[in-house]
């Protein structure tokens, strides 16, 4: 009986889905499915209403599919790292912690794609419902993307990234920017525009 | 958000606004009588606070003891933080190097909440005063 992946205990089948060269290998990540996808799903559910999902303009469970998937490639990565086997109930908490981060990395490419559109007219609305870590990682994520695609402009780089926050974080207009009193160079009509226009061209450029 | 000064906890006006109001005072030329007491004395308070200095690097100290605090700003302003946002929104000047203080907000999510809010503040409120008030 033993020999039925239904009657695995849970280092059983970790060991069979981390190994490629399992002979057993699709039939452990089928048992493996089975067995966790219901509660998975519920921790995504969870996570995509906490980052109220409900409030884009696309379908809910399209969003739920999309990240499911990433869950699982994940799990595929890091099914390996779990070390605690003779712990299911740890397993568990480690599953929903591999499902809030997923969910969590898919919405930070999510709403960093919609700030390069410039098409999140609702971001300001959206993200004060969210729990305010949500909103510091989304927050740090964007920055360090920002730094990272903009490498090469010197000089006024940082400052752009932060009237690039200000406009598409804090729903600043141009006419804001232009009087931000720390910057009295903006003044001119076009300074600012053409400051988060260049952030958006870089940020263009890269695949998220 | 409403930021209040704890002693003038009476006062609704947020940081961003009551300097705002100073703003306008400076460019009209004169204090705004129908406004309740208690922003008054709000207004009276943080005028007091303000301390002019001839030095031109003042602003670059406070910049500097902004960079350096680890104390992140609360609802109960910090008085450095109070004397940064009376040098900035009351003093003119083109010759600052702010490119630090841009970097720190990018750091530092919570301050830049912060100053977002104290700035948006500001700006909005001074207009609907500008709007007000202005007499050509």
């Amino acid at each position: 009986m033993m020999h039925t992946p239904k009657n695995w205990d849970l280092k059983k089948l970790l060991d069979v889905c981390k190994n490629k060269h399992n002979s057993s290998y699709e039939t452990g990540w089928r048992e493996f499915i089975s067995r966790y996808r219901r509660p998975l799903y519920g921790h995504v559910l969870y996570s995509c209403r906490a980052w109220r999902v409900a409030r884009l303009n696309r379908q809910f469970s399209a969003t739920v599919d999309d990240i499911m998937a990433e869950v699982f490639q994940l799990l595929m990565q890091s099914i390996g790292g779990f070390r605690a086997v003779d712990k299911p109930q740890m397993f568990q908490s480690w599953l929903a912690i591999i499902a809030y981060r997923a969910t969590g990395r898919y919405m930070q490419r999510f709403y960093m794609r919609e700030m390069i559109d410039g098409d999140m007219y609702e971001l300001p609305e959206i993200k004060s419902q969210w729990d305010p870590l949500y909103r510091q990682t989304l927050y740090e994520y964007v920055v360090d993307i920002l730094r990272s695609a903009n490498a090469g402009l010197k000089g006024n780089r940082e400052r752009d990234i932060h009237l690039f926050m200000l406009s598409v974080w804090s729903d600043f207009s141009l006419k804001m920017l232009q009087r931000h009193p720390a910057f009295p160079e903006l003044d001119s009509p076009y300074a600012a525009k053409s400051a988060i226009k260049r952030i958006r061209q870089e940020l263009r450029k890269i695949k998220l | 958000m409403t930021i209040i000064i704890n002693n003038n906890a009476s006062s609704t006006l947020s940081l961003g606004q009551a300097l705002a109001y100073l703003r306008a005072e400076k460019t009209l030329g004169r204090p705004f009588e129908k406004i309740s007491d208690e922003d008054k004395s709000f207004l009276g308070a943080l005028r007091k606070k303000r301390k002019t200095s001839n030095d031109p690097k003042y602003f670059t100290q406070l910049l500097e003891q902004v960079y350096a605090s680890s104390k992140e700003p609360t609802n109960n302003i910090d008085e450095l933080y109070i004397q940064f946002f009376l040098e900035l929104f009351l003093t003119d000047s083109d010759d600052r190097d702010c490119m630090r203080l841009a970097m720190k907000l990018n750091d530092h999510f919570d301050r830049f909440e912060y100053f977002s809010d104290v700035l948006r503040d500001f700006l909005n409120k001074y207009d609907s005063l500008m709007d007000e008030n202005y007499v050509s």
